[in-house]
C-alpha cells in the first residue's frame, strides 16, 4: 500500500491556482524528494496534506486515511517538520515536546521519556530545560524534527530541512534521515539543495507553477535527462567532419563542445574519437562533463 | 479513531498553564488593580457612602469588580493566546494533532473559564482583607460565574480567531468590554444615577451579569435574576455555535 496517495489536487486561493491538478503516490518507506522553485506548490501541497490549508477538489489519502473523511486517524500518521520554525517561547522544550505528544494521545509519562530519548539522539538533552529562544538556529532546525517524530508518525515530511544549516550540520542531518528511513518511516524532502534531494531520495517529483512537471526514480530521470558534456581539445583549428555536425555541438576556440545523454554518451565518445582518428585530425585531450539533478531541475522548470 | 481525551487534556492543561508563566502580565496587574479600587473607591470614597441598598458600600462594589475580573480573565486567556500563537505559527502544533474541532473548542474554553474562575477568587480573596461576606445563594453565584465566563471565553475566541493586529486585540476589551462594565452598574445602583444613565444600563448586558452576581453573594438586586440567567444561556449557547463553526471551518487558522 502507499503511504499517500493524491489524486487530482486542486487548491485556489482566491483566483490564484496555487496547485492545480496534481496527483502522485508516494511509496511506503521511501524518501520521496519534492522539488520545485519558490511558489510552485510544494508547501500548499504539503499544508493539505497535513490539513493546514483546505482542499479546493481532489483527495489525499494518508496512509489509507481520506484527510477530509477520516481527518483525526489521517493527522496521527504524520509528522511536520516546517520550513519556518513555529514556536511557543514561554514553555521549555521538554515541555513543549510532553505537550505535543500529548495533543496525539501519549501519557505524560511515556511522552516524557519518549521525548528525553530523541533530545538525547540529537544532542540536546542537555538544552531540555531552555526556551526555544535560547537554541541557535541549528538546533531550532533539529528541535523541530524532534517534535515531528515525538508521537512515531509514519510519515515524516521535511520541508527544507537543513536551510540555514551549516556544512556540518548538513551533512548531520542527512545521517538522521537515512537512519529514520531505516525505520521504516516513508520521508518526504522538499528541498532547495538539489544535491540534497539525489542524494537522499529514492524517487523525485518535480512541480513547478502548481504543476507536476516530473516524478520517477531519481536514477532515471538522471539517466533520461541528463545531457552530459563531452569536450574535445584540438593543436589547431579543425575542419569539422560532416558526421559530427550530426550531433548537438558547440565548437569554439579549438574546443568542440559535443552534449549527449548518458546512456549514448560511452558510444558517442567511442565514434568521435574514431571519426577523428580516420579524418587524421589529432586530438590534444578530452574529458565528460557529468549532468547531475540540479541541471536537469533547472532545464525542467525553465522549460516549462 | 477513539476519541482522543488525553490530547483534550493535554490542551486544556496546556492554555491554563500558560497564563502562569507570565504573572506580572496576566496576574499581578489584574488583582493590584482590584487591590486599589478597594483602597480608593471603598475605602477613601467609600468611607463618605454609608450603605447602598442595605449594604456597606465597600461590599456593594464588590461583585461588580469580582465580574470585571472575571470577564477579563476569561477573554483574555483565548484571545491572547489564539492571537499570538497564530502570530508565531505554534498554533499549527495543535492543528497538526488528532484533537476534534469540538475537543479543541471545548479545552479553549475550560481553561479560559477556569482561568477567569481563579482570577475571580484571588480577587475576592484580596476583598477579604477589608471585608467580610456571607454569601445569599451559592447557587445562583455559581451559575453566574460559569455562564459568564463561559460567554467571554466565547467572546475571547472569536476576538483572538478575528485579529491579525495587537489594536485590533484590545479593541474589543479597552472600547466595549472595560466601558460597559464601568456602566453596568460596578458602582452604583439605578436610583443613584441621572434617568439617562439608567435608561443606558438596563440595556447594557453586564449590567445583567452583576446584578446576578450582586444577587448571589449579597441577596439584592436591581433587575431580574433569573431573566439574567436565560439571556446567558441563551447567548452562550448561539455564541458556542458560532465559535464551533469557526474552529470547524478553520476560520483565520487553515488557509
Amino acid at each position: 500500500m502507499d503511504s499517500v496517495v493524491i489524486k487530482n489536487l486542486k487548491k485556489n486561493y482566491g483566483k490564484i491556482l496555487a496547485v492545480n491538478d496534481v496527483s502522485f503516490s508516494v511509496k511506503k518507506g521511501e524518501i520521496f524528494g519534492f522539488l520545485g522553485p519558490n511558489g510552485a506548490g510544494k508547501t500548499t501541497t504539503i499544508n493539505c496534506m497535513c490539513q493546514l490549508s483546505s482542499i479546493s477538489s481532489g483527495t489525499i489519502k494518508i496512509e489509507g486515511f481520506d484527510v477530509k473523511k477520516d481527518y483525526l486517524d489521517a493527522k496521527k500518521q504524520i509528522g511536520l517538520s516546517p520550513q519556518d520554525i513555529q514556536f511557543d517561547p514561554l514553555f521549555k522544550i521538554i515541555d513543549v515536546l510532553t505537550y505535543q505528544a500529548g495533543y496525539f494521545g501519549m501519557p505524560v509519562k511515556k511522552a516524557t521519556l519518549r521525548a528525553e530519548k530523541l533530545l538525547k539522539d540529537f544532542g540536546l538533552f542537555e538544552k531540555r530545560n531552555q526556551t526555544m529562544r535560547e537554541l541557535s538556529g541549528g538546533m531550532k532546525r533539529k528541535f523541530s524534527i524532534i517534535k515531528a517524530l515525538i508521537h512515531n508518525p509514519k510519515i515524516l515530511i521535511l520541508d527544507e530541512p537543513t536551510a540555514a544549516l551549516d556544512v556540518d550540520s548538513r551533512y548531520e542531518m542527512w545521517a538522521f534521515i537515512k537512519k529514520v528511513k531505516k525505520q521504516g518511516i516513508t520521508i518526504i524532502l522538499t528541498t532547495h539543495y538539489i544535491e540534497e534531494a539525489e542524494k537522499l531520495s529514492d524517487r523525485v517529483a518535480i512541480i513547478n507553477k502548481g504543476k507536476l512537471i516530473k516524478l520517477d526514480r531519481t536514477s532515471k530521470i538522471i539517466d533520461d535527462l541528463s545531457q552530459n558534456v563531452i569536450t574535445i581539445y584540438f593543436d589547431e583549428h579543425i575542419k569539422m567532419p560532416f558526421a559530427i555536425k550530426k550531433l548537438k555541438h558547440k565548437y569554439v576556440d579549438k574546443k568542440l563542445e559535443i552534449t549527449v545523454s548518458k546512456k549514448d554518451q560511452s558510444k558517442v565518445l567511442r565514434e568521435t574519437l574514431k571519426i577523428f582518428e580516420e579524418s587524421n585530425i589529432s586530438v590534444q585531450d578530452f574529458n565528460v562533463h557529468q549532468d547531475n539533478l540540479e541541471n536537469i531541475f533547472r532545464r525542467l522548470v525553465n522549460e516549462k | 479513531m477513539k476519541s482522543n481525551l488525553v490530547g483534550f487534556y493535554t490542551l486544556f492543561k496546556r492554555e491554563f498553564l500558560r497564563f502562569f508563566k507570565v504573572p506580572n502580565n496576566t496576574i499581578f496587574p489584574q488583582l493590584i488593580t482590584v487591590l486599589f479600587y478597594f483602597l480608593i473607591f471603598g475605602i477613601a470614597i467609600g468611607s463618605r457612602i454609608k450603605e447602598v441598598s442595605g449594604v456597606p458600600y465597600l461590599l456593594f462594589i464588590l461583585p461588580g469588580l469580582f465580574v470585571q475580573v472575571l470577564i477579563n480573565g476569561s477573554y483574555s486567556n483565548p484571545s491572547g493566546s489564539l492571537f499570538m500563537s497564530r502570530m508565531w505559527g505554534s498554533i499549527n502544533d495543535v492543528l497538526l494533532a488528532p484533537i476534534s474541532h469540538a475537543q479543541l473548542t471545548l479545552a479553549f474554553i475550560f481553561a479560559a473559564m477556569l482561568r477567569g474562575i481563579f482570577l475571580g477568587i484571588g480577587a475576592f480573596l484580596i476583598a477579604m482583607i477589608f471585608m467580610s461576606v456571607n454569601i445569599f445563594n451559592f447557587w445562583i453565584l455559581l451559575a453566574y460565574v460559569l455562564l459568564i465566563s463561559f460567554v467571554f471565553a466565547l467572546v475571547g475566541i472569536i476576538v483572538g480567531l478575528w485579529s491579525k493586529t495587537w489594536e485590533q486585540l484590545n479593541i474589543f476589551i479597552n472600547f466595549i468590554v472595560t466601558p460597559l462594565t464601568f456602566l453596568g452598574g460596578v458602582f452604583y445602583t439605578l436610583d443613584m444615577v441621572p434617568g439617562l444613565i439608567a435608561k443606558i444600563t438596563v440595556w447594557n448586558p453586564i449590567f445583567y451579569m452583576i446584578n446576578g452576581v450582586r444577587y448571589g453573594m449579597l441577596g439584592i438586586k436591581d433587575g431580574s435574576v433569573y431573566l439574567g440567567l436565560l439571556f446567558l444561556v441563551i447567548i452562550g449557547l448561539g455564541m458556542f455555535g458560532f465559535v464551533f463553526y469557526l474552529i470547524k471551518k478553520g476560520y483565520n487558522l487553515r488557509t
